[in-house]
Protein backbone atom coordinates (compact mmCIF):
# COMPACT_ATOMS: atom_id res chain seq x y z
CA UNK A 1 0.00 0.00 0.00
CA UNK A 2 2.87 2.34 0.90
CA UNK A 3 4.29 1.80 -2.62
CA UNK A 4 0.92 2.46 -4.24
CA UNK A 5 0.63 6.01 -2.88
CA UNK A 6 3.70 7.45 -4.67
CA UNK A 7 2.75 5.61 -7.83
CA UNK A 8 -0.73 7.10 -7.73
CA UNK A 9 0.74 10.54 -7.15
CA UNK A 10 3.09 10.14 -10.11
CA UNK A 11 0.20 9.03 -12.27
CA UNK A 12 -1.86 12.04 -11.29
CA UNK A 13 1.08 14.36 -12.02
CA UNK A 14 1.65 12.76 -15.41
CA UNK A 15 -2.03 13.10 -16.18
CA UNK A 16 -1.90 16.75 -15.22
CA UNK A 17 1.15 17.60 -17.35
CA UNK A 18 -0.81 18.34 -20.53
CA UNK A 19 -2.74 21.00 -18.61
CA UNK A 20 0.45 23.13 -18.33
CA UNK A 21 0.78 23.02 -22.06
CA UNK A 22 -2.78 24.11 -22.74
CA UNK A 23 -3.61 27.69 -23.81
CA UNK A 24 -6.87 27.49 -21.97
CA UNK A 25 -5.26 26.87 -18.64
CA UNK A 26 -7.34 29.69 -17.09
CA UNK A 27 -10.19 29.52 -19.52
CA UNK A 28 -8.58 32.06 -21.93
CA UNK A 29 -6.71 31.43 -25.14
CA UNK A 30 -4.99 34.86 -25.08
CA UNK A 31 -5.68 35.62 -28.71
CA UNK A 32 -4.64 32.25 -29.94
CA UNK A 33 -1.65 32.31 -27.66
CA UNK A 34 -0.23 35.45 -29.22
CA UNK A 35 -0.79 37.42 -26.01
CA UNK A 36 0.64 34.77 -23.75
CA UNK A 37 3.67 35.17 -21.58
CA UNK A 38 6.79 34.74 -23.68
CA UNK A 39 5.21 35.94 -26.93
CA UNK A 40 6.69 38.93 -28.73
CA UNK A 41 5.46 41.68 -31.03
CA UNK A 42 7.26 43.95 -33.44
CA UNK A 43 5.16 46.83 -34.65
CA UNK A 44 5.63 49.39 -37.39
CA UNK A 45 3.37 52.42 -37.56
CA UNK A 46 3.11 55.52 -39.67
CA UNK A 47 0.62 58.31 -39.57
CA UNK A 48 -0.13 61.90 -38.72
CA UNK A 49 1.10 64.02 -35.84
CA UNK A 50 -1.62 66.48 -34.91
CA UNK A 51 -0.37 69.36 -32.75
CA UNK A 52 -2.82 70.18 -29.95
CA UNK A 53 -1.47 72.90 -27.67
CA UNK A 54 1.65 74.17 -25.94
CA UNK A 55 1.59 75.23 -22.29
CA UNK A 56 2.02 77.79 -20.92
CA UNK A 57 0.75 80.21 -23.57
CA UNK A 58 3.33 82.76 -24.74
CA UNK A 59 2.51 86.44 -24.37
CA UNK A 60 4.37 87.18 -27.60
CA UNK A 61 2.50 84.56 -29.62
CA UNK A 62 0.55 85.83 -32.60
CA UNK A 63 -0.67 82.59 -34.16
CA UNK A 64 -3.26 80.30 -32.56
CA UNK A 65 -1.76 77.19 -34.17
CA UNK A 66 1.93 77.69 -34.92
CA UNK A 67 2.48 74.05 -35.92
CA UNK A 68 0.97 72.26 -38.88
CA UNK A 69 -0.16 68.62 -38.94
CA UNK A 70 2.91 66.52 -39.57
CA UNK A 71 3.96 62.92 -39.98
CA UNK A 72 5.21 60.30 -37.59
CA UNK A 73 6.57 56.81 -37.79
CA UNK A 74 7.68 54.31 -35.19
CA UNK A 75 9.24 50.94 -34.67
CA UNK A 76 8.65 49.10 -31.42
CA UNK A 77 9.34 45.77 -29.79
CA UNK A 78 7.23 44.27 -27.01
CA UNK A 79 7.74 41.14 -24.95
CA UNK A 80 4.94 39.53 -22.92
CA UNK A 81 6.28 39.30 -19.39
CA UNK A 82 2.91 37.95 -18.33
CA UNK A 83 -0.22 37.03 -20.17
CA UNK A 84 -1.44 40.23 -21.87
CA UNK A 85 1.23 42.42 -20.29
CA UNK A 86 4.21 43.60 -22.30
CA UNK A 87 7.32 45.62 -21.81
CA UNK A 88 9.58 46.80 -24.58
CA UNK A 89 10.93 49.81 -26.34
CA UNK A 90 10.14 52.14 -29.18
CA UNK A 91 11.98 54.36 -31.63
CA UNK A 92 9.88 57.13 -33.11
CA UNK A 93 10.39 60.00 -35.51
CA UNK A 94 8.04 62.87 -36.25
CA UNK A 95 8.09 66.02 -38.36
CA UNK A 96 5.87 69.07 -38.15
CA UNK A 97 6.10 72.22 -40.24
CA UNK A 98 5.81 75.57 -38.49
CA UNK A 99 3.96 78.68 -39.63
CA UNK A 100 7.33 80.35 -39.99
CA UNK A 101 8.39 77.82 -42.60
CA UNK A 102 10.65 75.70 -40.41
CA UNK A 103 10.49 72.01 -39.56
CA UNK A 104 10.35 70.62 -36.05
CA UNK A 105 11.90 67.17 -35.78
CA UNK A 106 11.08 65.01 -32.78
CA UNK A 107 12.82 61.68 -32.21
CA UNK A 108 11.74 59.89 -29.03
CA UNK A 109 13.37 56.76 -27.67
CA UNK A 110 11.16 55.20 -25.01
CA UNK A 111 10.52 52.31 -22.68
CA UNK A 112 7.15 50.78 -23.49
CA UNK A 113 4.50 49.19 -21.31
CA UNK A 114 1.44 47.58 -22.93
CA UNK A 115 -1.66 45.60 -22.20
CA UNK A 116 -3.25 43.43 -24.91
CA UNK A 117 -6.56 41.64 -25.18
CA UNK A 118 -9.10 40.68 -27.80
CA UNK A 119 -11.01 37.91 -29.47
CA UNK A 120 -9.74 36.73 -32.78
CA UNK A 121 -9.56 38.27 -35.26
CA UNK A 122 -9.51 41.65 -33.49
CA UNK A 123 -6.99 42.53 -30.81
CA UNK A 124 -6.74 45.67 -28.73
CA UNK A 125 -3.99 47.38 -26.83
CA UNK A 126 -3.50 50.24 -24.45
CA UNK A 127 -0.08 51.38 -23.51
CA UNK A 128 2.31 54.01 -22.38
CA UNK A 129 5.78 55.04 -23.53
CA UNK A 130 8.21 56.83 -21.25
CA UNK A 131 11.57 58.03 -22.40
CA UNK A 132 13.53 60.88 -23.88
CA UNK A 133 13.26 62.78 -27.09
CA UNK A 134 15.57 64.76 -29.30
CA UNK A 135 14.03 68.03 -30.54
CA UNK A 136 15.60 69.84 -33.47
CA UNK A 137 14.61 73.21 -34.93
CA UNK A 138 16.78 75.43 -37.16
CA UNK A 139 19.89 73.54 -36.13
CA UNK A 140 19.23 74.01 -32.42
CA UNK A 141 18.12 71.23 -30.19
CA UNK A 142 17.14 69.91 -26.83
CA UNK A 143 16.92 66.51 -25.18
CA UNK A 144 13.62 66.34 -23.32
CA UNK A 145 11.56 63.83 -21.40
CA UNK A 146 8.86 62.16 -23.43
CA UNK A 147 5.64 60.32 -22.68
CA UNK A 148 2.78 59.01 -24.74
CA UNK A 149 -0.39 57.28 -23.74
CA UNK A 150 -3.03 55.64 -25.88
CA UNK A 151 -4.14 52.51 -27.61
CA UNK A 152 -5.15 50.82 -30.79
CA UNK A 153 -7.11 48.08 -32.48
CA UNK A 154 -5.72 45.59 -34.98
CA UNK A 155 -7.28 42.88 -37.13
CA UNK A 156 -5.41 39.63 -37.57
CA UNK A 157 -4.78 39.03 -41.26
CA UNK A 158 -2.57 35.95 -40.95
CA UNK A 159 -1.17 33.75 -38.24
CA UNK A 160 1.56 36.27 -37.46
CA UNK A 161 0.39 39.58 -38.88
CA UNK A 162 -2.24 42.06 -37.80
CA UNK A 163 -3.10 45.42 -39.33
CA UNK A 164 -4.89 48.30 -37.68
CA UNK A 165 -4.63 51.72 -36.20
CA UNK A 166 -3.75 53.52 -33.03
CA UNK A 167 -4.16 56.87 -31.31
CA UNK A 168 -1.64 58.19 -28.79
CA UNK A 169 -1.45 61.40 -26.80
CA UNK A 170 2.09 62.78 -26.77
CA UNK A 171 3.47 64.93 -23.98
CA UNK A 172 6.85 66.57 -24.46
CA UNK A 173 7.99 68.57 -21.44
CA UNK A 174 10.79 70.87 -22.61
CA UNK A 175 12.49 71.69 -19.33
CA UNK A 176 14.86 74.64 -19.00
CA UNK A 177 16.69 75.49 -15.85
CA UNK A 178 18.21 78.51 -14.11
CA UNK A 179 17.91 81.85 -15.86
CA UNK A 180 16.23 80.16 -18.81
CA UNK A 181 13.48 78.45 -16.81
CA UNK A 182 10.96 80.80 -18.43
CA UNK A 183 11.51 78.85 -21.66
CA UNK A 184 10.03 75.68 -20.14
CA UNK A 185 7.09 74.46 -22.22
CA UNK A 186 4.81 71.42 -22.30
CA UNK A 187 3.87 70.42 -25.82
CA UNK A 188 0.89 68.20 -26.46
CA UNK A 189 0.02 66.43 -29.67
CA UNK A 190 -1.94 63.49 -30.99
CA UNK A 191 -0.52 60.64 -33.02
CA UNK A 192 -3.07 59.01 -35.32
CA UNK A 193 -1.42 56.21 -37.22
CA UNK A 194 -1.84 52.98 -39.10
CA UNK A 195 0.25 50.03 -38.08
CA UNK A 196 1.32 46.49 -38.75
CA UNK A 197 2.06 43.96 -35.99
CA UNK A 198 4.23 40.93 -36.32
CA UNK A 199 3.63 38.28 -33.64
CA UNK A 200 6.23 35.68 -32.89
CA UNK B 1 35.75 37.89 -13.34
CA UNK B 2 38.14 40.76 -13.98
CA UNK B 3 37.19 40.70 -17.66
CA UNK B 4 33.50 41.02 -16.79
CA UNK B 5 34.22 43.93 -14.45
CA UNK B 6 36.33 45.59 -17.09
CA UNK B 7 33.61 45.20 -19.72
CA UNK B 8 31.06 46.62 -17.30
CA UNK B 9 33.24 49.61 -16.57
CA UNK B 10 33.81 50.18 -20.29
CA UNK B 11 30.06 50.12 -20.98
CA UNK B 12 29.50 52.48 -18.05
CA UNK B 13 32.19 54.81 -19.36
CA UNK B 14 30.72 54.79 -22.86
CA UNK B 15 27.22 55.45 -21.49
CA UNK B 16 28.51 58.30 -19.30
CA UNK B 17 30.42 59.82 -22.23
CA UNK B 18 27.38 59.53 -24.48
CA UNK B 19 25.20 61.17 -21.84
CA UNK B 20 27.66 64.04 -21.41
CA UNK B 21 27.90 64.53 -25.19
CA UNK B 22 24.13 64.47 -25.62
CA UNK B 23 23.63 66.96 -22.81
CA UNK B 24 26.41 69.15 -24.19
CA UNK B 25 24.55 69.23 -27.52
CA UNK B 26 21.58 70.81 -25.76
CA UNK B 27 21.30 74.56 -25.63
CA UNK B 28 19.55 75.51 -22.41
CA UNK B 29 19.13 79.05 -23.70
CA UNK B 30 17.20 77.97 -26.78
CA UNK B 31 13.51 77.28 -26.23
CA UNK B 32 12.32 75.12 -29.09
CA UNK B 33 8.61 75.43 -28.33
CA UNK B 34 8.96 79.05 -27.22
CA UNK B 35 10.48 79.76 -30.65
CA UNK B 36 7.60 77.96 -32.35
CA UNK B 37 4.97 79.73 -30.25
CA UNK B 38 6.27 83.13 -31.30
CA UNK B 39 6.53 82.39 -35.01
CA UNK B 40 4.46 84.49 -37.33
CA UNK B 41 3.08 83.30 -40.65
CA UNK B 42 4.77 85.31 -43.40
CA UNK B 43 2.54 86.07 -46.36
CA UNK B 44 4.19 88.51 -48.69
CA UNK B 45 3.99 89.60 -52.30
CA UNK B 46 4.51 86.74 -54.76
CA UNK B 47 6.95 88.88 -56.73
CA UNK B 48 9.42 88.73 -53.85
CA UNK B 49 9.16 84.97 -53.29
CA UNK B 50 12.24 83.02 -54.41
CA UNK B 51 13.71 86.21 -55.85
CA UNK B 52 16.46 88.74 -55.13
CA UNK B 53 16.17 92.34 -54.02
CA UNK B 54 19.53 93.93 -54.74
CA UNK B 55 18.87 97.55 -53.78
CA UNK B 56 16.35 99.59 -51.82
CA UNK B 57 15.38 103.22 -51.53
CA UNK B 58 12.67 105.73 -50.87
CA UNK B 59 11.63 109.26 -51.67
CA UNK B 60 9.26 110.03 -48.83
CA UNK B 61 6.09 108.93 -50.55
CA UNK B 62 7.20 105.60 -52.03
CA UNK B 63 9.49 102.70 -51.23
CA UNK B 64 11.51 101.19 -54.07
CA UNK B 65 12.83 97.65 -54.31
CA UNK B 66 15.21 96.89 -57.16
CA UNK B 67 15.13 93.49 -58.81
CA UNK B 68 15.43 93.14 -62.60
CA UNK B 69 12.89 95.95 -62.63
CA UNK B 70 12.01 98.39 -59.90
CA UNK B 71 8.98 97.61 -57.77
CA UNK B 72 7.40 100.38 -55.76
CA UNK B 73 4.67 100.91 -53.23
CA UNK B 74 3.27 103.84 -51.29
CA UNK B 75 4.75 104.32 -47.84
CA UNK B 76 1.19 103.98 -46.52
CA UNK B 77 1.13 100.75 -44.57
CA UNK B 78 -0.40 97.82 -46.43
CA UNK B 79 -0.02 99.32 -49.91
CA UNK B 80 0.61 96.88 -52.76
CA UNK B 81 3.86 96.59 -54.69
CA UNK B 82 3.82 96.93 -58.47
CA UNK B 83 6.25 97.41 -61.32
CA UNK B 84 7.49 100.98 -61.34
CA UNK B 85 7.46 102.50 -64.86
CA UNK B 86 10.58 104.47 -65.71
CA UNK B 87 9.84 107.28 -68.11
CA UNK B 88 6.49 105.55 -68.78
CA UNK B 89 8.28 102.34 -69.75
CA UNK B 90 7.84 99.02 -67.95
CA UNK B 91 9.90 96.93 -70.42
CA UNK B 92 13.32 97.73 -69.01
CA UNK B 93 16.12 96.32 -66.92
CA UNK B 94 17.18 98.40 -63.94
CA UNK B 95 20.95 98.72 -64.15
CA UNK B 96 21.20 101.35 -61.46
CA UNK B 97 19.14 103.01 -58.75
CA UNK B 98 19.89 105.74 -56.24
CA UNK B 99 17.97 108.15 -54.07
CA UNK B 100 19.06 111.39 -52.43
CA UNK B 101 16.83 110.83 -49.38
CA UNK B 102 15.23 114.19 -50.13
CA UNK B 103 12.55 113.20 -52.60
CA UNK B 104 14.60 112.57 -55.73
CA UNK B 105 15.41 109.20 -57.23
CA UNK B 106 17.71 108.27 -60.11
CA UNK B 107 17.33 105.24 -62.35
CA UNK B 108 19.54 103.76 -65.07
CA UNK B 109 17.22 101.96 -67.44
CA UNK B 110 18.58 99.43 -69.93
CA UNK B 111 17.28 97.31 -72.75
CA UNK B 112 16.24 93.89 -71.41
CA UNK B 113 17.78 92.04 -74.37
CA UNK B 114 20.83 94.05 -75.43
CA UNK B 115 21.68 95.73 -72.08
CA UNK B 116 22.10 98.97 -74.05
CA UNK B 117 21.33 101.98 -71.91
CA UNK B 118 17.89 103.46 -72.46
CA UNK B 119 18.76 106.40 -70.30
CA UNK B 120 19.66 107.67 -66.86
CA UNK B 121 16.53 109.32 -65.54
CA UNK B 122 15.55 111.30 -62.50
CA UNK B 123 12.20 112.15 -60.97
CA UNK B 124 11.27 114.42 -58.10
CA UNK B 125 7.63 113.38 -57.99
CA UNK B 126 7.76 109.60 -57.58
CA UNK B 127 7.65 108.91 -61.30
CA UNK B 128 4.97 111.32 -62.48
CA UNK B 129 7.53 113.26 -64.52
CA UNK B 130 11.00 112.26 -65.66
CA UNK B 131 14.12 114.06 -66.79
CA UNK B 132 16.81 112.30 -68.76
CA UNK B 133 20.29 113.18 -67.51
CA UNK B 134 22.58 111.49 -70.06
CA UNK B 135 22.83 112.69 -73.63
CA UNK B 136 22.38 109.26 -75.24
CA UNK B 137 25.98 109.07 -76.45
CA UNK B 138 27.89 109.29 -73.15
CA UNK B 139 27.43 105.61 -72.33
CA UNK B 140 26.82 104.35 -75.86
CA UNK B 141 29.79 101.97 -75.82
CA UNK B 142 29.58 101.14 -72.13
CA UNK B 143 27.45 99.03 -69.86
CA UNK B 144 26.10 100.88 -66.86
CA UNK B 145 26.43 98.79 -63.69
CA UNK B 146 25.29 100.86 -60.77
CA UNK B 147 24.37 104.36 -59.57
CA UNK B 148 25.53 105.96 -56.32
CA UNK B 149 24.41 109.17 -54.68
CA UNK B 150 26.72 110.85 -52.19
CA UNK B 151 27.03 114.39 -50.85
CA UNK B 152 24.80 115.88 -53.51
CA UNK B 153 26.41 114.13 -56.47
CA UNK B 154 25.19 111.32 -58.67
CA UNK B 155 27.86 108.79 -59.66
CA UNK B 156 27.70 106.15 -62.37
CA UNK B 157 29.90 103.10 -62.61
CA UNK B 158 30.09 101.60 -66.09
CA UNK B 159 32.28 99.02 -67.72
CA UNK B 160 33.53 98.01 -71.14
CA UNK B 161 34.08 94.41 -72.09
CA UNK B 162 36.37 92.42 -74.30
CA UNK B 163 36.25 88.66 -74.76
CA UNK B 164 38.64 88.20 -71.87
CA UNK B 165 38.19 91.06 -69.44
CA UNK B 166 36.09 93.96 -68.25
CA UNK B 167 37.36 97.34 -67.17
CA UNK B 168 35.42 99.64 -64.92
CA UNK B 169 35.25 103.41 -64.66
CA UNK B 170 33.47 105.93 -62.47
CA UNK B 171 31.66 109.06 -63.66
CA UNK B 172 29.67 111.76 -61.95
CA UNK B 173 26.96 114.11 -63.12
CA UNK B 174 28.17 117.68 -63.45
CA UNK B 175 25.07 119.80 -63.00
CA UNK B 176 26.82 122.85 -64.45
CA UNK B 177 27.59 121.28 -67.80
CA UNK B 178 24.65 118.86 -67.52
CA UNK B 179 26.93 116.02 -68.59
CA UNK B 180 28.52 112.99 -67.05
CA UNK B 181 32.25 113.46 -66.61
CA UNK B 182 34.97 111.22 -65.30
CA UNK B 183 35.38 110.97 -61.56
CA UNK B 184 39.04 110.06 -62.04
CA UNK B 185 38.71 106.31 -61.64
CA UNK B 186 39.12 104.37 -64.86
CA UNK B 187 40.67 101.17 -66.09
CA UNK B 188 39.77 99.34 -62.88
CA UNK B 189 39.89 95.58 -63.16
CA UNK B 190 37.32 95.18 -60.41
CA UNK B 191 33.88 96.73 -59.99
CA UNK B 192 33.15 99.10 -57.15
CA UNK B 193 31.38 97.74 -54.11
CA UNK B 194 30.21 101.07 -52.78
CA UNK B 195 30.68 104.82 -52.70
CA UNK B 196 29.93 107.17 -49.81
CA UNK B 197 30.74 110.58 -48.39
CA UNK B 198 32.26 110.65 -44.93
CA UNK B 199 35.12 112.08 -42.89
CA UNK B 200 35.15 115.05 -45.32
CA UNK B 201 35.80 113.00 -48.47
CA UNK B 202 34.26 110.73 -51.07
CA UNK B 203 35.19 107.08 -50.60
CA UNK B 204 34.88 104.27 -53.10
CA UNK B 205 35.91 100.66 -52.62
CA UNK B 206 36.52 97.67 -54.78
CA UNK B 207 37.02 94.30 -53.15
CA UNK B 208 40.71 95.08 -52.70
CA UNK B 209 41.22 98.82 -52.68
CA UNK B 210 40.00 102.00 -51.02
CA UNK B 211 39.90 105.20 -53.06
CA UNK B 212 39.50 108.67 -51.59
CA UNK B 213 38.78 112.07 -53.11
CA UNK B 214 37.94 115.47 -51.75
CA UNK B 215 35.95 116.32 -54.85
CA UNK B 216 33.63 114.24 -57.02
CA UNK B 217 36.06 114.40 -59.94
CA UNK B 218 39.24 114.13 -57.94
CA UNK B 219 39.66 110.37 -57.56
CA UNK B 220 42.88 108.85 -58.78
CA UNK B 221 43.67 105.23 -59.45
CA UNK B 222 46.06 105.32 -56.50
CA UNK B 223 44.48 103.82 -53.47
CA UNK B 224 44.12 105.66 -50.21
CA UNK B 225 47.28 105.43 -48.16
CA UNK B 226 46.36 107.23 -44.98
CA UNK B 227 47.23 105.66 -41.66
CA UNK B 228 45.61 102.29 -41.11
CA UNK B 229 44.11 101.89 -44.58
CA UNK B 230 42.79 98.34 -45.05
CA UNK B 231 45.69 96.35 -46.47
CA UNK B 232 45.55 94.86 -49.93
CA UNK B 233 45.39 91.41 -48.37
CA UNK B 234 41.91 92.18 -47.11
CA UNK B 235 38.82 91.55 -49.18
CA UNK B 236 36.53 94.51 -48.70
CA UNK B 237 32.81 93.84 -48.59
CA UNK B 238 30.67 96.85 -47.69
CA UNK B 239 31.00 100.58 -47.06
CA UNK B 240 28.72 103.01 -45.24
CA UNK B 241 28.80 106.17 -43.19
CA UNK B 242 27.31 106.75 -39.78
CA UNK B 243 25.59 109.65 -38.04
CA UNK B 244 28.96 110.94 -36.83
CA UNK B 245 30.30 111.16 -40.38
CA UNK B 246 32.65 108.21 -39.97
CA UNK B 247 33.36 105.86 -42.85
CA UNK B 248 32.82 102.17 -42.09
CA UNK B 249 34.17 99.29 -44.15
CA UNK B 250 33.57 95.59 -43.56
CA UNK B 251 35.83 92.77 -44.72
CA UNK B 252 35.27 89.15 -45.55
CA UNK B 253 37.44 88.04 -42.63
CA UNK B 254 35.29 89.66 -39.98
CA UNK B 255 36.92 93.07 -39.57
CA UNK B 256 35.27 96.45 -39.30
CA UNK B 257 37.45 99.38 -40.41
CA UNK B 258 36.50 102.87 -39.28
CA UNK B 259 37.79 106.09 -40.81
CA UNK B 260 37.49 109.11 -38.51
CA UNK B 261 39.64 112.18 -37.98
CA UNK B 262 41.74 111.34 -41.02
CA UNK B 263 42.88 107.92 -39.77
CA UNK B 264 41.67 104.35 -40.01
CA UNK B 265 41.21 102.01 -37.09
CA UNK B 266 40.09 98.44 -37.23
CA UNK B 267 38.54 95.81 -35.02
CA UNK B 268 38.11 92.10 -35.47
CA UNK B 269 34.41 91.58 -34.82
CA UNK B 270 34.02 87.93 -35.69
CA UNK B 271 36.59 85.29 -36.59
CA UNK B 272 35.89 83.23 -39.71
CA UNK B 273 32.79 85.23 -40.54
CA UNK B 274 32.25 86.96 -43.86
CA UNK B 275 30.80 90.41 -43.27
CA UNK B 276 28.87 92.22 -45.99
CA UNK B 277 26.76 95.31 -46.55
CA UNK B 278 26.09 97.46 -43.53
CA UNK B 279 23.98 100.39 -42.40
CA UNK B 280 23.63 102.44 -39.28
CA UNK B 281 20.11 102.28 -37.85
CA UNK B 282 18.49 104.13 -34.96
CA UNK B 283 17.46 101.96 -32.04
CA UNK B 284 14.24 103.94 -31.60
CA UNK B 285 12.40 106.90 -33.09
CA UNK B 286 14.16 109.59 -31.03
CA UNK B 287 16.82 108.30 -31.82
CA UNK B 288 18.48 107.71 -28.49
CA UNK B 289 21.23 105.60 -30.00
CA UNK B 290 22.32 103.64 -33.04
CA UNK B 291 23.37 100.17 -34.02
CA UNK B 292 25.10 98.95 -37.11
CA UNK B 293 23.33 96.21 -38.99
CA UNK B 294 25.90 94.10 -40.81
CA UNK B 295 25.21 91.27 -43.24
CA UNK B 296 27.13 88.13 -42.28
CA UNK B 297 27.84 84.66 -43.52
CA UNK B 298 29.21 81.90 -41.35
CA UNK B 299 27.21 78.72 -40.87
CA UNK B 300 24.18 80.66 -42.02
CA UNK B 301 23.36 84.14 -43.29
CA UNK B 302 21.43 87.03 -41.78
CA UNK B 303 23.00 89.93 -39.93
CA UNK B 304 24.71 91.09 -36.77
CA UNK B 305 23.74 94.07 -34.71
CA UNK B 306 26.83 95.99 -33.61
CA UNK B 307 26.77 98.46 -30.76
CA UNK B 308 29.72 100.76 -31.48
CA UNK B 309 29.40 102.34 -28.04
CA UNK B 310 29.92 99.14 -26.10
CA UNK B 311 31.69 97.19 -28.85
CA UNK B 312 29.15 94.39 -28.50
CA UNK B 313 28.49 92.22 -31.53
CA UNK B 314 25.03 90.73 -31.24
CA UNK B 315 23.46 87.89 -33.19
CA UNK B 316 20.27 88.97 -34.93
CA UNK B 317 18.21 86.61 -32.79
CA UNK B 318 19.96 87.23 -29.49
CA UNK B 319 17.82 88.23 -26.53
CA UNK B 320 19.61 91.59 -26.50
CA UNK B 321 18.95 92.22 -30.20
CA UNK B 322 17.06 95.48 -30.69
CA UNK B 323 15.34 94.97 -34.01
CA UNK B 324 13.31 91.84 -33.29
CA UNK B 325 10.87 91.30 -30.41
CA UNK B 326 11.35 87.53 -30.59
CA UNK B 327 14.19 85.35 -31.82
CA UNK B 328 11.86 83.60 -34.26
CA UNK B 329 11.16 86.93 -35.97
CA UNK B 330 14.78 86.74 -37.15
CA UNK B 331 15.27 83.00 -37.61
CA UNK B 332 12.18 82.54 -39.77
CA UNK B 333 12.83 85.53 -42.01
CA UNK B 334 16.41 86.70 -42.45
CA UNK B 335 18.56 83.99 -40.93
CA UNK B 336 18.94 81.71 -43.95
CA UNK B 337 19.44 84.32 -46.68
CA UNK B 338 22.27 86.62 -47.78
CA UNK B 339 21.43 90.24 -46.95
CA UNK B 340 22.08 92.50 -49.94
CA UNK B 341 20.45 95.82 -49.07
CA UNK B 342 19.32 97.71 -45.98
CA UNK B 343 17.26 100.91 -46.12
CA UNK B 344 15.87 103.05 -43.33
CA UNK B 345 13.05 105.55 -43.72
CA UNK B 346 13.32 108.07 -40.90
CA UNK B 347 9.93 109.56 -41.76
CA UNK B 348 8.21 106.21 -41.32
CA UNK B 349 10.56 104.67 -38.71
CA UNK B 350 10.73 101.70 -41.02
CA UNK B 351 13.59 99.44 -42.07
CA UNK B 352 13.47 97.52 -45.33
CA UNK B 353 15.85 94.62 -45.80
CA UNK B 354 16.51 93.01 -49.18
CA UNK B 355 17.96 89.54 -49.62
CA UNK B 356 18.75 86.79 -52.09
CA UNK B 357 15.95 84.28 -51.55
CA UNK B 358 16.14 82.06 -54.62
CA UNK B 359 15.29 78.47 -53.85
CA UNK B 360 14.25 79.18 -50.27
CA UNK B 361 10.50 79.30 -50.90
CA UNK B 362 10.52 82.45 -48.79
CA UNK B 363 10.61 86.16 -49.47
CA UNK B 364 13.40 88.52 -50.47
CA UNK B 365 11.97 91.65 -48.89
CA UNK B 366 10.89 92.31 -45.30
CA UNK B 367 10.02 95.44 -43.35
CA UNK B 368 10.30 96.31 -39.69
CA UNK B 369 8.64 99.36 -38.12
CA UNK B 370 9.26 101.09 -34.81
CA UNK B 371 5.94 101.76 -33.13
CA UNK B 372 4.63 101.86 -29.55
CA UNK B 373 8.17 101.86 -28.16
CA UNK B 374 9.23 98.66 -29.90
CA UNK B 375 10.31 97.28 -33.24
CA UNK B 376 7.65 95.16 -34.86
CA UNK B 377 10.00 92.46 -36.11
CA UNK B 378 10.38 91.39 -39.72
CA UNK B 379 7.27 91.08 -41.87
CA UNK B 380 7.30 89.89 -45.46
CA UNK B 381 6.46 92.64 -47.93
Amino acid sequence: MKRKIPALGALILLAALPLFGQDKSDGQDYFGGLHKKGSQIISLTTGAGVPLFILPADALATEATPLYVGASFSLSYQYFIANRLTIGGSLTGAFNGTVGGRTLFVAPVAFKLGYWWGKQPVEYTVGMDLGASVLRLSGNGMITPFAKLGGGAFAQVSEAWSLGGQVYWWLIPEIHTGTYSSLTRYANSLEVSLGALYHF
Amino acid sequence: MKTKKSAGLTILLIAATATVLILAACDNSYGVFHEIQTEKAQVGTDTFKNSTVKALGGDGSKYYAVMAKIYARSTVSGSAWSVFPVNNDTDYYCSGFASNEAGTIYVASSDTASTALKGIYTTIDSGANWTRLDNASEFASKIVDVLYYANGKLFVEAHTETDTAATYALYYYDSVSSTFVTAGLSGLDLPLRGLVWGDSAYWAITSSKVYRSGTPGGFTSTEDSTSGTPSSSKTLAGIATDSSGRVLVTTTDGYLYTRASSAWTNKLLATSVVLGVLAELPIDSTPSGYRLMMAKHNTSYGYYEYDATTGALIQGNDSSAIFVPTASSYTTTVYTKPVLAIYYSAAKNTILIGMAAQGTDTYALYSNTYSSAAWSGWTAE
